[in-house]
């Protein structure tokens, strides 16, 4: 490891995803947890699925964001190593729910927690 | 509160018998307090022994499932900084399931930490630990050392 991974908070997230550099939220809980609440255009792939779905990765900024900051530290470190641009979400869909940024909750749509919607 | 039977000075625990030194609320809460102040600094050895003697203290079933999570909480860092990952999942384990059987009796079990959110953050930590766990070696050597030097669940008051 070099030096201490990058993490922004979430308000520092929500800015990068809209500054149109094609930043990718990329979040790790497992599905039910997305099902419950998640971030509007979050794209989902579990840490349980990540290591075999690691090539689908779009080549662009990614923030990774889970439930409170755990599975997104360890997923990061994994991404940086295999040279992928990866910032961690500190404090997770905690924080994230808590700084009343936008969420949705429910069965997602068709298409919702896609790496590359439409 | 539910108060555990005291046979020949030992507590009566899940039918156990522990150790009972019985402490005054205030000296208790006084541990707690200390025991919490060590945990966030990062001195987890002295916050486990500041939390054992208000365990040991008290009667109240509750009480004594929620202080013995944060114990087991703490001794998990313990392990975590001297770098023995079965300590962490095996103490990390242990501190879920007591603060949650505490949560049973409310949000605070009467030590006023918010259980519920220390739960899950102890729960995550647990999950990212068993699955990268999983990863290839160089991988799971880097999560295992990102978590165990990560700040660890807040101890955060009852909302």
């Amino acid at each position: 490891m070099n030096g201490p991974l990058p993490s922004v908070d979430v308000a520092e997230a929500a800015r990068r995803l809209g500054d149109g550099t094609g930043t990718i939220l990329l979040d790790v809980r497992e599905r039910d947890e997305f099902a419950d609440v998640r971030a509007p255009g979050a794209a989902l792939v579990p840490m349980s699925e990540l290591t075999g779905r690691v090539g689908e990765l779009p080549d662009r900024p990614l923030l990774v964001i889970c439930h409170s900051g755990s599975r997104s530290l360890a997923v990061t470190g994994y991404l940086r190593q295999l040279g992928r641009d990866a910032t961690n979400v500190a404090g997770g869909m905690v924080a994230w729910a808590r700084a009343g940024l936008p969420t949705a909750s429910g069965t997602p749509q068709p298409g919702e927690g896609d790496l590359e919607p439409e | 509160m539910v108060a555990a039977p005291v046979v020949g000075g030992r507590i009566v625990q899940g039918g156990r018998s522990k150790a009972y030194r019985p402490l005054p609320t205030r000296t208790r809460r006084a541990a707690l307090r200390a025991g919490i102040a060590a945990y966030r600094r990062g001195d987890f050895f002295e916050a486990h022994e500041l939390l054992e003697p208000a365990w040991m203290g008290t009667r109240d079933l509750a009480e004594r499932e929620a202080l013995q999570g944060l114990i087991k909480l703490a001794a998990a860092y313990v392990h975590a900084v001297r770098g023995n990952p079965r300590g962490v999942a095996k103490n990390l384990e242990g501190a879920e399931d007591r603060v949650r059987r505490a949560l049973a009796d409310g949000p605070g079990a009467g030590i006023g930490v918010d259980l519920a959110g220390l739960a899950d953050g102890i729960a995550e930590r647990r999950a990212a630990i068993a699955v990268a766990s999983s990863w290839p070696a160089e991988a799971a050597e880097t999560a295992a050392e990102l978590l165990a030097t990560a700040p660890p669940p807040e101890l955060a008051p009852v909302p």
